[in-house]
Parts: structure tokens; C-alpha cells; sequence
């Protein structure tokens, strides 16, 4: 049961008779009239008992793009319901317009739709829906909350994807050029053409040239179907908020990219999200496409405020891919973290895979170092310059054992990582 | 029912220049349906509602008993807190006194205004009637000590001040002079706790010694209970260094003034002969009227005004219909709309934290040292750096080739880089010139 403002207002006009009758007996005659008021409605009021629900919802949805979820009320009552239907979703869904008006008549049903514009990344939920049935007077209302749970999968954003187009040419460039723009050891054959000026000699066929009385020149192609594992950290240190993202979600794009990249590029990706356990698994090699099966594994994943066992990598690794790969571990390199856990395991795994560390880096620490305004600002830029040389002094090391270290800023990561896929394709380090 | 089939939005991808990304599609179909009506009979619906209200349930029930509980306990046998009161067992009440009359036979009646009493003489014939007049505030006026005195009840006056005393000598009028001829002689002082009766008197006697504590000494003729220091210049009595005594009565024995209200308390009944003097001289009579003057004795121009007289009439309605309104008010904003819907919220550290904290530890331990160390050795990577001296450069090397690079003396930069700042503003000082070189290396 729930009265209205109009309820309110009604015994707010109570007091002219009070003050021209100022007696008990005025009120208890005002409160008897306010009372069949509210009895009479709320016995007019349609049952939201007798009503029907039925939601759809699309399943998925990409963060930052709107989507809409429809309600369908039936009205089962022999009374018109005039309602207040509210849907419950849970506030980081962005429900433009959960609270609605409705007016059913006997035996009709009705369709609202509520505009959604989800502000997370992840499984959004809505559990009940509670309808506000009033009275023909609108006095008072019968109120009642339905379970009807919901749920809404927010896919991430992939910003990146716009860089996609630029990286995939940079790619595709790599395709047909001659051995020794790309000179390297894994390179592999593609074909032969004719020799046009500007070739180097070195790469002419003698044999084919013998055959065909012209010049010809082998063509070389990045080598293919080599094997990428993206491995992303959802341990505690995922958790740090740089720039207003999560350090996971910065990690997600970066891996988005350089998956969908690396998969156009011919090769097989394979991604995994781990801390304690896996989290998420995704393999290029299995049917359907990889993107939408990546986002659909992405989309749920949460920093977990535990410590990575790094202990289990190697062996994880080498369940998703038996042979030599290029591994990216999208994981953290602030000082602590990895000297217990990564650096121990990296000898092993760098001596199997070709081992790439990716790693975002805050760029409130670039500002602080240059602070010079009063004692403190010293303190806090040396306190800044102390974390990043602490990071440079770990991606040295990480160097010396063959890793190759991204340390970018979230909004660089993915492009550099990209980037630096390209760089191994090109010198044939894969 | 059936559930119907939404076509999804589709994501759509980036195709560029006949690479399409395929599989950047996302795409949404349909939906999941849930339908939910009412089911369950009023009973069980009922039930239900009672179960998952049932800790408040509790909790209202609990309160509500406990409430009548105490009201009960409070109202059992209604006792007041008023000194000397007939019903109040606490040590300084007068039940105590007041229940041992009562069981010999004596008809107590407490009362609290001058009408009341007289009423009460009227009824039951004034000379079989002891009043007791305790009035330690002073209430009643002479007039009415007066008419009090003008009964023919025989009167034990507690503690009472001069002007009662003159009240009552002037309306009893019995001897010449000063009346019942009873006169106030200032505090008690005695050097023990108890006092002699030192008289002939029957009722005294018989008490042998009274609690002497406190209280306040009279004159009169008939006088016991003497203190000592106005007993040693003892003369006739009626004089004014006759000697003074916490009892003292009229001739007629129709006045009687106890000087100490405490041998009539609860604590002390018991004490020495106070239970035998109290009983003797309150159990004479066949009625006893305990009377403690109240507010209803003030005349009624003292009495202060009623707020509500002075207030319009339709106020109070009003008052009470706002409230109502304002309840009501409550009622409607405080119903939600169904229960709150929880946000799971993720987990978000600042991941510049550390570095904040540190700056804090290095600040407060006055760090400053360690601190341009941490600068300086950043300055000297990245300056070595741009000066491509490479990894195995030695600091010598990176001076030699900065003071090359900015034409510095070699000796200026030296000195620079091997400053040991010891101070917070020297630090700063020294910070913002080490910029400055950097800045100078790095934009050539």
C-alpha cells in the first residue's frame, strides 16, 4: 500500500474546516472522510496481482552504446490499471527511464520500453519489477514488487578498434616484399616475379631466372600460422585505476586488438585470463569468430583481490600451445609485484616462448616528476621518479633475459603493442 | 505465455578497404522471458508476509510488553518523592510513620491544600483531629495559618518558621502575650547526635532522647529537648534567653513544634526515642490529617497564567492536524518502490598510491638526501640517455659529456650533481637548478 502527494494535499485542506470549527469532533470527522478516501481507492485500485510480465532484453550490448529493454504488462484484473511500473536495475545499468506510467484496460496489455546506457563493463542485473497500482482517484495505491530477474552482458568497449584498419595495412605491407627489406630468419617463401630496377641482387633466382631467360627475384611473406598467446592478469595489481580505468580494462583493449590483429595477420591466438585459476579461455583455433567469442569472454572478468600464481604459467602456457609462441603477459610492473613472481618464472618461460611483457603505466607519475613549486612537490617528484626508475630498473631486467618490454601510458598500450607485433612479424622473430 | 523474439542491434565493425574484420560483429539476439502472476491462496500469502516481517514483529511485541511492563511496575502503589510524604518509602518520606498509625488504629489522611483539610475537619469533627502541618516552602500565608489555627484540631507544627508560629499564636489566642506562646530561637547546635528530654513533659519523657542532627530550637512553655548552649543561661521561660529545645508546646498542649523534621523520616524512626515521641504525639487523636501544603494553597493571582489560556482556540486542533499531515507526509515519501537495488562495485585502488605514500615517508623523516639522490639519478639516466652514452657509461663520463654538451665548466656541473641538499628549501633550490641543466641537455 502507498498513499499519493494527492492524499497529502487532501488532509493538508482538512485544516480551513478545523480553523473555522476548531473542535475534536471536526478533526475525527476529517479523518473519517480520509479515511473512506483511501478505503474506497485502494478497493477501486486493479490488483498488480493479477498482472502479467514478460521482459526481452538483447543479450549483449557494447559499453557506451545505448540499448533499450522492453516490458510487456498484462492486465489480468476486470478493473483498468493505472500504474507506476518501476524496473529495477542495478544503478551502473543507466536506466534513462525505469520509473513509467502506465494505463491498461481490462484484458490489454501494454509495452514499455525503458532506455538502457550501461556505464560497466560486465553482467548487468535487474531482479524485480514493482508495479504501483492507484486508484481511480489517485489517492492511495497498491503496490507490488514481482521477481523478475533479468540479465544484460556489457561487452567491452574495444576502442581500439580504431586503430585497427591503420595496423592491419602496416601488416598487409609486409606481404610480397622483397627478402631483404625484411631481412630475417623466419622468413618465408612467397613467390617469384620479375626483377625491376631497385630489387636487390641478392634476392634473384638463378634457377628461375635460368629458366625463363628473365631476371626473376624471390618475394618473401611474413611467416604465417605462428602461434600468439595473450595471457591477461586479473590479480590484485589489476585492480590499480589509472586515469579512471581500471588497469584490467586497459589490459583488455590492448589484448582485443593485438588478438583480432594477429588473427588477420594468419596466425592462431589464443587468450587467457588467469590468477589463481583461469578466468577466461579463448582459442582462435575453435569455430566461430574470435572477436565476438573474446568479448564474450571479456565481459565478465573482474580484478580479484588476490596474488597471481605465477608458478602455474609455464604450465598453463603449455596447455593452450605446445610449441614455441609468442607470449604477451598483460600484467603489472610496479615495483613489488614482480620480483617475487615473474621474474623467478621467466627464465623458464623465455627459454620456450618468445616472451613479451606488456604493462600500463600511470601517467600522473610523469606529471608529479616535474612538480618543482615547493619542498613537498620535491619529495612527491622524487618519490615519482623513485617508482618509475624502480620500473625502468625491472624492464631492464626483463631485457636481459630476451623479453621484450611495453611500458605505455592506457591510451598508448594497445597501439604499441600492436606495433611491436608488427616489429617481431617483420623480423621474422616469431 | 510465450516469449517473443527481439531482433538484436548488431555491433557493427570497422571494414576497411576489403579487409573486413569479420567477427567484430556482435550480435544480440533474443531474450529471455519471465513471466510471473499471482499465485497462493490470502492465507498463504498472509503467512508469508508474517514470516518475512517477523523479526520486527518480534522486536514491536518485545517493546510493547516491556513498555507495559514498567508502566505497571511504576504505577503499583503510587509513590511520590515529596519529604516527609505519607507515600514515600524512601528515607526521607513519612510512610514509615505514617503505616505504624494507620495499623494502631489512627485514620491517616494525607492532604495537600487548606480546603481539603478544613473540609475534612468539617466532616469528621475537628476536636477528635491532629493535623500535622509540614510546610518547609514557606506556602501558606499568615491568613491562612490562621483559619488552620482557628480549628479546634490540635496542631504539630514540623519545623516551622516565625511567621507560622505567630499565625497560630494570634488565631489559638489562648494565653497573653505571644499567644500559644511558642517562639523560634534559631539552629539547633548540639555537640551529639541525640538530646535529653531534660522535662517533665509526658510525651518527651517518655521518648527519654531524640535524634538531634539539625534542626531549629523554640521557646515556649512547655519546652524539652533543651540545647545545651541556651540551656547553661537558663531562666524563666517566655524571656528571650530562656533556654531553647528541638519540642516545645502550648500550655494547653493544643500546639505542638518539633524542631528537627528528621525524626519523623523514614531512616530515623527507629533512631533513638523518635518512634515514641512521633506515635505519642501524632496517635492522640483519633485522626490524623498529614498535611504538606501545595500549589493549590498559593492564592490564585500567583498561581502563573496556563499557556493555554493565552493561546487562540483553534490552535491546539491545528497543532495536532498538522502533525497528522506531517505523519502522512512521512508515510508517503518514506514508501519505496520496491527494495533497493544493491550495485555490486568493483574493486578500485589508485595505483599512484604508493608513490603519494612515499613522498609522505621521505617528507616527514626530512629525507631530503635520499631524495636528491632519486632525482639525481633520474636526471643522469635520461641525460646519458639523450647524450646516447649508452648502458655502461660511468658518471664521469656522463658529467664530461654534459658539460661538453652545454658548454658549462666541468667544475659547475660537478658540483651541481654532487650537491648533498640537507634542508627542505635547499632541496627545492637545488631541485629546480638540476631541471634546468636537464632541460638545457635534453632540448639541444
Amino acid at each position: 500500500m502507498a498513499i499519493t502527494g494527492r492524499f497529502v494535499l487532501l488532509a493538508l485542506a482538512g485544516l480551513i474546516p478545523i480553523l473555522l470549527f476548531p473542535t475534536g469532533g471536526t478533526i475525527i470527522a476529517w479523518l473519517a472522510l480520509l479515511t473512506v478516501v483511501l478505503i474506497a481507492d485502494l478497493a477501486l485500485a486493479a490488483s498488480a496481482r493479477t498482472v502479467l510480465l514478460h521482459r526481452s532484453l538483447p543479450e549483449n550490448v557494447r559499453l557506451t552504446e545505448g540499448t533499450q529493454a522492453h516490458l510487456t504488462l498484462v492486465n489480468g484484473s476486470r478493473r483498468t490499471l493505472r500504474a507506476q511500473v518501476r524496473e529495477a536495475w542495478q544503478p551502473s545499468a543507466g536506466a534513462v527511464n525505469p520509473r513509467q506510467q502506465v494505463l491498461v484496460r481490462a484484458g490489454e496489455r501494454v509495452r514499455i520500453t525503458v532506455a538502457l546506457l550501461p556505464t560497466r563493463r560486465g553482467d548487468l542485473h535487474i531482479a524485480h519489477t514493482t508495479i504501483r497500482s492507484y486508484g481511480p482517484l489517485r489517492m492511495a495505491a497498491r503496490q507490488r514488487t514481482m521477481a523478475t530477474p533479468g540479465r544484460l552482458r556489457v561487452l567491452p568497449e574495444f576502442r581500439s578498434k580504431r586503430q585497427l584498419p591503420a595496423k592491419l595495412r602496416k601488416l598487409r605491407e609486409l606481404d610480397g616484399r622483397a627478402a631483404v627489406q625484411i631481412r630475417g630468419a623466419g622468413t618465408e617463401f612467397d613467390s617469384l616475379r620479375d626483377y625491376v630496377r631497385g630489387d636487390d641482387v641478392r634476392s634473384i633466382d638463378w634457377r628461375a631466372t635460368a629458366r625463363r631467360r628473365d631476371v626473376v627475384v624471390r618475394t618473401w611473406r611474413p611467416e604465417r600460422d605462428r602461434r600468439l598467446v595473450i595471457l591477461l592478469d586479473t590479480s590484485r595489481t589489476s585492480a590499480a585505476r589509472i586515469e579512471d580505468e581500471p588497469s584490467l580494462d586497459t589490459g583488455i583493449e590492448a589484448a582485443l586488438l593485438l588478438a583480432v590483429l594477429a588473427e588477420r595477420g594468419g596466425d592462431r591466438v589464443d587468450f587467457l585470463a588467469f590468477d589463481r585459476r583461469v578466468r577466461a579461455r579463448v582459442s582462435s583455433a575453435s569455430r566461430g569468430n574470435l572477436l565476438g567469442a573474446l568479448v564474450q569472454a571479456m565481459a565478465p572478468l573482474r580484478s580479484e583481490l588476490i596474488e597471481m600464481d605465477w608458478q602455474q604459467i609455464p604450465g598453463q602456457v603449455r596447455s593452450v600451445s605446445a610449441h614455441r609462441s609468442l607470449l604477451v603477459l598483460l600484467t603489472s610492473l610496479d615495483s613489488g609485484a614482480p620480483e617475487e613472481g615473474l621474474i623467478p618464472m621467466l627464465g623458464q618461460l623465455a627459454l620456450r616462448h618468445l616472451v613479451v611483457v606488456a604493462s600500463v603505466r600511470d601517467p600522473l607519475l610523469g606529471r608529479l616528476r616535474l612538480e618543482r613549486a615547493t619542498a613537498s612537490d620535491i619529495y612527491r617528484a622524487s618519490a615519482a621518479e623513485r617508482a618509475l626508475l624502480d620500473r625502468e630498473t625491472l624492464a631492464a631486467l626483463l631485457r636481459r633475459h630476451g623479453v621484450e618490454v611495453v611500458d605505455a601510458e592506457p591510451h598508448e598500450l594497445p597501439s604499441q603493442l600492436a606495433d611491436l607485433y608488427i616489429r617481431l612479424k617483420v623480423t621474422g622473430r616469431l | 505465455m510465450s516469449s517473443t523474439s527481439v531482433s538484436g542491434t548488431s555491433v557493427s565493425s570497422t571494414s576497411v578497404s576489403g579487409t573486413s574484420v569479420s567477427g567484430t560483429g556482435v550480435s544480440s539476439t533474443s531474450v529471455s522471458g519471465t513471466s510471473v502472476s499471482g499465485t497462493g491462496t490470502v492465507r498463504q500469502r498472509a503467512w508469508k508476509r508474517l514470516r518475512r516481517h517477523r523479526f520486527w514483529l518480534i522486536v514491536g511485541t518485545v517493546s510493547v510488553l516491556v513498555a507495559v511492563t514498567l508502566f505497571a511496575l511504576g504505577n503499583l502503589g503510587r509513590h511520590s518523592t515529596g519529604t516527609l510524604a505519607v507515600d514515600n518509602p524512601a528515607p526521607d518520606g513519612g510512610m514509615a510513620a505514617a503505616t505504624i498509625l494507620a495499623q494502631h488504629g489512627v485514620k491517616v489522611a494525607a492532604t495537600n491544600s487548606l480546603a481539603a483539610t478544613l473540609d475534612r475537619l468539617r466532616d469528621s469533627g475537628a476536636s477528635t483531629a491532629t493535623v500535622l502541618l509540614f510546610d518547609p516552602a514557606g506556602i501558606l500565608d499568615r491568613g491562612q495559618i490562621e483559619r488552620l489555627a482557628e480549628t479546634d484540631a490540635t496542631l504539630v507544627l514540623v519545623e516551622p518558621g516565625p511567621l507560622t508560629l505567630r499565625g497560630v499564636a494570634a488565631a489559638s489566642g489562648t494565653t497573653a502575650g505571644n499567644g500559644s506562646g511558642i517562639t523560634a530561637a534559631g539552629s539547633a547546635v548540639f555537640p551529639t547526635d541525640t538530646a535529653a528530654a531534660a522535662c517533665t513533659n509526658d510525651d518527651a519523657s517518655a521518648a527519654g532522647s531524640i535524634s538531634s542532627d539539625a534542626g531549629t530550637v523554640y521557646r515556649g512553655p512547655v519546652m524539652c529537648f533543651p540545647d545545651v548552649y541556651t540551656a547553661s543561661g537558663g531562666t524563666a521561660p517566655g524571656s528571650a534567653d530562656a533556654p531553647a529545645g528541638l519540642y516545645a508546646a502550648s500550655a494547653d498542649g493544643r500546639v505542638v513544634v518539633i524542631g528537627n523534621h528528621r525524626i519523623l523520616s523514614n531512616d530515623k524512626l527507629a533512631a533513638s526515642g523518635n518512634a515514641a515521641l512521633t506515635l505519642r504525639m501524632l496517635g492522640k487523636n483519633a485522626e490524623l490529617l498529614w498535611y504538606t501544603p501545595s500549589l493549590q494553597d498559593l492564592p490564585q493571582e500567583a498561581v502563573p497564567k496556563d499557556l493555554s489560556s493565552l493561546t487562540p482556540s483553534w490552535r491546539v486542533p491545528v497543532g495536532i492536524w498538522l502533525l497528522i499531515v506531517a505523519v502522512l507526509g512521512m508515510l508517503w515519501k518514506g514508501r519505496r518502490d520496491g527494495p533497493i537495488v544493491p550495485e555490486p562495485l568493483p574493486v578500485t585502488v589508485k595505483a599512484a598510491e604508493t608513490a603519494a605514500g612515499r613522498a609522505r615517508l621521505y617528507e616527514d623523516a626530512g629525507a631530503s638526501e635520499t631524495a636528491a639522490a632519486v632525482l639525481r639519478a633520474g636526471a643522469m639516466l635520461r641525460m646519458s640517455r639523450h647524450l646516447r652514452l649508452g648502458r655502461a657509461a660511468s658518471e664521469a663520463d656522463v658529467l664530461a659529456a654534459v658539460a661538453r654538451h652545454t658548454g658549462c665548466p666541468d667544475q659547475h656541473v660537478a658540483d651541481l650533481l654532487h650537491t648533498r641538499p640537507a634542508t627542505g628549501p635547499a632541496l627545492l633550490r637545488w631541485a629546480r637548478e638540476l631541471n634546468t641543466l636537464e632541460k638545457e641537455v635534453t632540448s639541444r
